[in-house]
């Protein structure tokens, strides 16, 4: 029961975090400046930076599931 | 993309000055580094067990560590927090003013699914006056400029703006060579 409650959790935030990040990657096509260097490089660290974070949520999501 | 007319070349880029950035995302800051300190700590500080309330209340709460679950919880309110910062970084990013050889261009990002994009012509430029106010944009040379215009949008402005005096030249300076290419090609 309390491990498909933390599944659910991670998959609520990471969901919450994927049509953020949709919504952003899609102002950024639509609107940004023809030929901005930083527009790439602000969305990168975007992109890292959630990768970074969804990874340290899988590692301790999993850590929680095994020492059960 | 913004697009372009062709022939049209971009003179300037303006977006807020930084520290109005900075300023909307101190909160947010402030939040994630206290969060990852948090959870620095909570790896290395010796936790009680659960307490009895909770253990009364949901049972199945026993089978986890508080260290682990902690931890967990608090990875989750990073990745909230980051996405929101980016949000907020998107915001001020979107929300800039292109000066052209042609025209001004402003685009704006309101709310999450809403956008104004507006444009004037250099020929319709009636006269720019600049507002700086208080004491950091006066320290930090940032401000309001205001484009008073002869067509339907009666003003333009560019808000917080740093370096409004050079901008004004710019756009004034673009004016001039846009009023005489009109002039050249007998449009005016």
């Amino acid at each position: 029961m309390i491990s498909t409650i933390l599944v659910l959790l991670s998959l609520a935030a990471i969901l919450f975090m994927a049509i953020i990040g949709t919504v952003i990657f899609f102002h950024f096509k639509r609107f940004s400046v023809p030929k901005d260097p930083f527009a790439k490089r602000v969305l990168n660290i975007f992109e890292i930076g959630s990768l970074f974070i969804i990874l340290l949520n899988f590692v301790l999501l999993a850590l929680n599931l095994l020492k059960k | 993309m913004i697009t372009l007319r062709p022939n049209e070349k971009i003179y300037l880029i303006k977006r807020r000055h930084w520290l109005i950035l900075m300023r909307s995302l101190l909160p947010e800051f402030l939040i994630f580094l206290a969060t990852i300190i948090l959870m620095i700590t909570l790896i290395f500080i010796p936790l009680p067990s659960w307490p009895n309330w909770l253990t009364n209340f949901i049972p199945s709460i026993l089978e986890l560590e508080i260290r682990y679950l902690s931890l967990f919880l608090l990875s989750l309110f990073l990745l909230v927090i980051w996405t929101i910062s980016f949000l907020i970084v998107t915001n001020y990013y979107l929300d800039c003013w292109i000066v052209t050889n042609e025209r001004t261009i402003h685009t704006e990002l309101r709310g999450l699914f809403s956008r104004i994009f507006s444009s004037i012509n250099h020929d319709k430029i009636q006269d720019i006056t600049i507002e700086i106010q208080g004491f950091f944009p006066a320290i930090l040379r940032f401000g309001d400029l205001y484009i008073q215009t002869a067509g339907e949008f009666r003003e333009f402005v560019f808000r917080q703006i740093p370096q409004p005096h050079k901008t004004r030249v710019i756009i004034f300076k673009a004016q001039k060579e846009f009023l005489k290419r009109m002039k050249k090609d007998g449009v005016l």
